[in-house]
């Protein structure tokens, strides 16, 4: 798979807590981009690739950028500031709503602290854009996100919505940026992703290669 | 009719608590309680593990501050490997410094200039739609910039020392398994400004400068917004310097005698006890000595700067004398200081980061030792929360059995509640009409103390942004979502 053209910089954030079970699809999606085996536990393969500061080398999956995030944070206003295309990639607890489920409070979390940061469209599919919009399955959706001013009550956990909104204010633009939300089942402390789970990691994958090459 | 307000989560810190205050009748506060409402049970999670795993297993307390938990679990893995605490190779101790002082910039730079700095710059009524870091992007663009950078700085030592910015893997019983490269030294010493050490001194003195300069023009708020007298505890280095990683306890009392006189912190049960209550599962730990109603203790910067007899970098040095001269070299029972303290450690911070990066010893080859194996290890350090204590027992198959863990956030549950108590006490007594801004005074007071709710419960899950009204007979009357 590779990113269609390739003048376009484009970045992928896999965002979760491998040692939470599905709450690692995010990471895990980063190795199904590098053709990682997935069924090896996520946790130890979200560092493979991982570079040192000194090195200026990224790690690289599939024509993109790979960064794997526990949670996000302010400083990743800088990091995607020169990126074209930014894809956030995280578990969600369903519903379509890109809420990153959390065990028994899954069902409560909005959907600005979710996978996304996206209000639910209630549409299973991409939508907007130049990308083509197509039905994917309905445990995974991607959608596109725009920079909002509008902060979660702590900042230490910024939604990709806020994360655009300080890059447009710091660096003066903002990439194009879709949020891929992929349905997990189980958060229980552990590692190694639930069937189902695995699953959609796989249906999602093969939706963002499709994407990808059609950008 | 009475009242009890309701304050949950509490905004820009991290993890999620609930503050309840109860109104009589006539409007006047009878209680205020800080709650702590999660419960995660790490400590049981570990039993049974390889006690060589703890280092790493323990970091998923938190994405917040894993350093910390993952060097206090090393050092206690290190005696259970044989290893005392100044048994470390040189090499295995500076890159724990350096991973430490990294993880102490990059913490304390986010929380003031994310967290605490909106309710400065824009105070505490402030429209909350401006009150938060893309507000002080929009009218202190500089000051978020640098913030930003700062925090990056200090993840990416992080990422040089642990091998990952969030759940390393560097410190390891005995020692470290990595040491710095010169490309990757190089790469924080000659990178082009701004991204190198010592723009990020400049960068923290000027910090420091901004503070002092808006508490000239705003004392009395400073000064008098939730002070109150506590003792103070904290690691001291045997010279009674300020360390942040390692160091004897000291405690002092609000007028600055000593009540733990440098004691070795392996012994910490004799002087630390955990009280419990009802209504948290957060524990209240306190100084033996003095009983549980009346041993309580703040930790972190204040604390750090209250017990340590001086700085040992010469810009953070000078600018402790200015601090101390200011309350004329008695301690600092004034909770909106904690900011000044906690940049001044920032500034610290900044200095010890440089001057590591200059020591050869980061690119040593010797990296791990071992010694006797015992079944039982203690590891302290200072979080930039404050004080967190890890300790642990093995069974002859060298499986925890045994995890008992004080962390920062802990610590300073009493001095919240405190806190908590003298704004309701001084903002919202008697008022008939509460004002966003008079609940957010109350969250200033517990933002000074830079609370890890996730780490003090070891949870992990989110709850709804909600205000809860209840009458004196506990009848819901309001509820509000944020």
């Amino acid at each position: 798979m590779s990113v269609g053209r390739s003048d376009i910089k484009v970045l992928i954030f896999g965002i979760g807590n491998p040692g939470r079970r599905d709450d690692g699809l995010g990471p895990a999606l980063l190795q199904e981009m590098r053709g990682a085996d997935v069924s090896r536990g996520t946790d130890a393969l979200a560092s493979e690739g991982a570079r040192s500061g000194a090195d200026p080398r990224r790690d690289e999956g599939a024509g993109a950028a790979l960064e794997f995030r526990y949670q996000l944070n302010v400083e990743d206003a800088y990091t995607i500031r020169d990126f074209d295309l930014v894809i956030f990639a995280d578990s969600s607890s369903g519903g379509g709503s890109g809420a990153t489920g959390v065990g028994e409070d899954a069902g409560t979390r909005g959907p600005e602290h979710g996978a996304a940061g996206v209000t639910q469209d209630g549409a299973n599919g991409v939508r907007k854009g130049g990308a083509a919009a197509e039905v994917v399955p309905e445990d995974v959706a991607l959608n596109e996100i725009g920079p909002s001013a509008t902060i979660a009550f702590t900042t230490h956990e910024m939604s990709p919505a806020s994360v655009l909104g300080l890059c447009h204010e710091l660096y003066g633009r903002t990439p194009r940026a879709f949020a891929l939300a992929i349905r997990g089942y189980e958060w229980d402390l552990g590692e190694g992703l639930s069937e189902k789970g695995r699953a959609n990691l796989a249906r999602a994958a093969d939706v963002l290669r499709r994407f990808l090459d059609e950008q | 009719m009475g009242r009890k307000i309701t304050i949950e989560p509490v905004t820009r810190v991290e993890g999620h608590g609930k503050v309840t205050i109860h109104l009589d009748d006539a409007g006047k506060v009878t209680q205020t309680r800080f709650h702590i409402v999660e419960f995660r049970g790490f400590e049981r999670f570990i039993q049974g593990h390889p006690y060589w795993e703890v280092p790493v297993l323990v970091e998923r307390l938190c994405g917040i501050c894993p350093v910390s938990h993952h060097l206090a679990a090393a050092k206690a893995t290190d005696i259970i490997a044989g290893v005392g605490p100044e048994g470390l190779t040189p090499t295995a101790e500076k890159m724990r410094r350096l991973m430490h002082y990294g993880q102490m910039f990059q913490s304390h730079a986010l929380h003031f200039f994310h967290l605490a700095s909106p309710d400065l710059l824009f105070g505490a009524d402030a429209d909350p739609a401006i009150r938060n870091v893309i507000g002080v992007a929009l009218m202190h663009k500089d000051l978020a910039v640098q913030g930003v950078l700062m925090r990056k700085f200090g993840q990416e030592i992080i990422k040089a020392t642990a091998g990952k910015k969030i759940h390393g893997t560097g410190a390891i019983p005995g020692g470290i398994n990595k040491n710095l490269s010169p490309e990757e030294r190089d790469a924080f010493l000659k990178a082009p400004d701004p991204l190198n050490a010592e723009t990020m001194v400049a960068w923290a003195q000027a910090a420091v400068d901004f503070f002092k300069d808006f508490h000239k023009k705003n004392t009395a708020l400073i000064d008098g917004f939730a002070a109150f007298p506590s003792h103070h505890l904290s690691l001291v280095r045997k010279d009674g310097a300020l360390d942040f990683y390692h160091g004897a306890l000291r405690a002092v009392d609000a007028a600055g005698m000593k009540v733990l006189d440098d004691v070795d912190y392996r012994d910490y049960l004799k002087y630390i006890g955990e009280d419990v209550r009802s209504w948290s599962y957060m524990k209240f730990p306190y100084l033996r000595s003095l009983g549980k109603a009346d041993g309580w203790y703040r930790v972190g910067p204040l604390a750090r700067l209250n017990t340590c007899d001086f700085i040992p970098t010469p810009l953070a040095q000078k600018e402790f004398e200015i601090y101390k001269a200011y309350t004329g070299g008695k301690p600092n029972n004034m909770s909106l200081h904690t900011h000044w303290a906690r940049l001044i450690e920032l500034l610290h911070a900044g200095e010890v980061m440089r001057d590591l990066l200059h020591d050869k010893d980061l690119q040593g080859t010797a990296l791990v030792k071992k010694g006797r194996k015992a079944r039982e290890g203690v590891g302290l350090v200072e979080a930039p929360r404050g004080t967190l204590f890890h300790h642990y027992q093995i069974n002859a198959d060298d499986q925890i059995t045994m995890g008992n863990l004080i962390v920062s956030t802990t610590n300073n549950n009493e001095p919240m509640n405190r806190a908590v108590n003298w704004v309701a006490m001084n903002v919202l007594d008697g008022q008939k009409n509460i004002t966003e801004g008079m609940l957010n005074r109350v969250e200033i007071a517990i933002r000074a103390y830079d609370p890890c709710l996730s780490c003090a419960t070891h949870a992990l899950g989110r709850m709804p942004l909600a205000v809860e009204l209840y009458d004196a007979r506990g009848g819901l009357l309001d509820r509000k979502e944020r």
